[in-house]
């Protein structure tokens, strides 16, 4: 497993504003990592530094290379969907194929026919004609095709119902994932991706709150539905958050032993979106 | 290369409604214009003019006292001038592309796209640089050699209608031939006088945030109206002038170059020329003599300097929208 995203000290600024204050980030080849956080917490100006698409200060290096400066060199290797990205809307289905053949060494044709083949996008068809949902397909079709180190992909499924969702994720997974390759993704329907990731990173504010492998999250991390009498020895081990339900309090505790939390209730893993909560909610 | 390649083809696919059927459409308007002139209007009393060409001229040339070379030469320029109403149609086609080329993809946010493929901007800026000054004048010149079989074949309609023995001034290969060359030669030298302004309007294409159209002459009035406040003078206005003149130059050559190709037969064709309505200016002369025109050669590092401009803009601006 070779490292092959490296930031130190990464800061930007707008004017006064800062998007990303002191960022440190490491990513090994093979992983598939979650970058979450709220409406303007640092998450697109992140992905735009390591796309070499906006200037920034401190340490950053793709496959070695400055983002920024070698981007040419990087495109080779880097694949992305952002967030506002649409594809030209007079471009015909063909024509885009032909294009991204054209210019990617490493696209495969049969591959992105294949994806197509599942949807409803015919090759003659206009992008202005195609509906939002089957834009999308398009694009993930096109970039799926590419043969990749890494793949960035910014909110993929916006616009899509959960049956396409589903199967995008279960492909990517599949068909595409392998050891020599790794993901980033960020998106707001965390439950849908959790299952998938490898890794995950908060970040809010510019800052990262927490970073960690999911192995390890799982370790760290747990969710206790504190049974009546416990409440108060639950409440004073500082957990991270309490909520409600159904009349019991359930506790988010961080680094505390697993076999110490099952002795006040029911123990069990918590999700990510309530991970999340819990932590920006600490943070802010 | 196979990428430049895919990228010209990709402004081609883009741009296929300006760069191909707007000329067609014209000219296919004035081929059918003329041939309704001609089916409608041909007598010796009647004359109308539609355009720069007008078939019922034919005739004009058919009682000139020429001989067969000056009217061979005339037809050539007769052939020739279908240049200028697709000249026009480049222009307007050109002017749009240009504000549109480093634009649209950032308004439409479909740059995001092009960006993460593979693909220098360097590539992406010189591949709009050739598509507008090699392939929209080749497609043109390809449409004008069209136009030009059509106008014959308009021509032998005339010919056959009113006066057979004119049918074989217009059935002429060879003036169809030099006609057609001299279309491509003066589209090249149109393209050098032009390209300060391709390049300029790229760069502004590349760095507007909003409206490129008026933010094209903005700077431009800007410079004049200072120039003329702070030094009573109009060098910039000047320079704009001779550059536009130069297209003038490039379009008119043929005209003079084809009058000096038989030196006897110019005042005849000078006539002939002024019966058809058009004035040559013979101290114009020819394109070596315009390659040799400092200003021309000026007028390329203005553009490429602008088009250096644009690069760097679309390549290092802070947001890549």
């Amino acid at each position: 497993m070779a490292n092959i995203l490296q930031a130190q000290g990464l800061s930007k600024k707008y004017g006064n504003y800062k998007a990303l204050n002191n960022v440190n980030l490491s990513l090994d080849s093979g992983r598939i990592l979650g970058l979450i956080g709220p409406n303007g917490a640092g998450k697109t100006t992140l992905l735009k530094s390591i796309l070499g698409l906006t200037p920034y200060d401190g340490k950053l290096e793709i496959f070695g290379l400055d983002p920024h400066k070698q981007r040419d060199e990087l495109m080779e290797r880097v694949c992305f969907i952002a967030d506002v990205a649409v594809l030209p809307r007079w471009i015909k289905v063909s024509q885009a194929i032909d294009f991204v053949e054209g210019v990617h060494s490493r696209f495969n044709r049969e591959r992105c026919m294949g994806y197509l083949a599942k949807t409803k996008i015919k090759q003659d068809s206009k992008v202005k004609a195609l509906s939002k949902g089957m834009v999308v397909q398009l694009h993930l079709a096109l970039i799926m095709s590419i043969d990749a180190d890494l793949l960035i992909l910014d909110e993929p499924t916006l616009g899509l119902d959960i049956l396409f969702r589903k199967a995008f994720y279960e492909q990517l997974l599949n068909d595409y994932f392998d050891e020599d390759r790794t993901i980033i993704i960020t998106t707001h329907q965390v439950e849908e991706v959790e299952h998938i990731l490898s890794d995950l990173v908060f970040i809010q504010n510019g800052e990262i709150v927490l970073d960690d492998s999911m192995d390890a999250i799982a370790e760290t991390y747990f969710e206790v539905m504190v049974e009546k009498e416990y409440e108060e020895q639950a409440l004073a081990m500082n957990p991270l958050s309490v909520r409600e339900v159904f009349g019991q309090k359930v506790c988010l505790f961080s680094g505390v032993a697993k076999p110490h939390l099952e002795e006040m209730g029911k123990v069990r893993k918590p999700s990510v979106a309530d991970l999340f909560v819990a932590k920006m909610q600490g943070e802010a | 290369m196979n990428t430049f390649l895919t990228l010209l083809k990709r402004e081609y696919w883009e741009h296929k409604t300006g760069f191909q059927w707007v000329p067609v459409g014209i000219s296919a308007l004035v081929l059918f214009t003329s041939l309704l002139l001609v089916i409608f209007f041909t007598n010796d009393t009647v004359k109308v003019s539609i355009g720069a060409t007008n078939p019922t001229d034919l005739l004009g040339l058919w009682e000139a006292t020429a001989s067969e070379g000056d009217k061979n030469l005339a037809m050539t320029a007769w052939y020739y001038m279908n240049i200028f109403n697709l000249a026009i149609v480049m222009a307007f086609v050109g002017y749009f592309y240009c504000l549109g080329a480093l634009y649209d993809d950032r308004k439409d946010k479909s740059i995001l796209f092009w960006k993460s493929l593979p693909i220098s901007d360097t590539q992406t800026v010189l591949s709009k640089v050739v598509s507008v000054t090699v392939v929209l004048p080749l497609v043109i010149w390809v449409i004008s050699i069209i136009t030009n079989l059509g106008m014959m074949l308009i021509g032998l309609l005339f010919a056959a209608m009113s006066n057979g023995d004119i049918a074989g001034l217009v059935f002429s290969p060879s003036a169809i031939f030099m006609a057609s060359s001299y279309q491509l030669m003066a589209n090249v030298m149109a393209v050098l006088w032009i390209a300060p302004f391709i390049g300029y309007l790229l760069f502004i294409s590349s760095a507007t945030k909003r409206v490129p159209f008026l933010v094209s002459w903005l700077p431009i009035i800007v410079v004049l109206i200072v120039e003329s406040i702070a030094f009573r003078s109009a060098h910039f206005l000047g320079w704009i002038g001779n550059q536009f003149t130069g297209i003038g130059k490039a379009y008119s050559t043929p005209m003079a170059m084809m009058s000096q190709v038989e030196e006897e037969g110019v005042s005849e064709l000078v006539e002939v020329l002024g019966r058809v309505g058009w004035e040559f200016d013979s101290g114009w002369g020819s394109y070596p003599n315009q390659l040799m025109d400092p200003n021309l050669w000026f007028g390329l590092i203005v553009g490429a300097a602008f088009i250096v401009g644009a690069i760097y803009i679309r390549r290092y601006r802070d947001e890549a929208l």
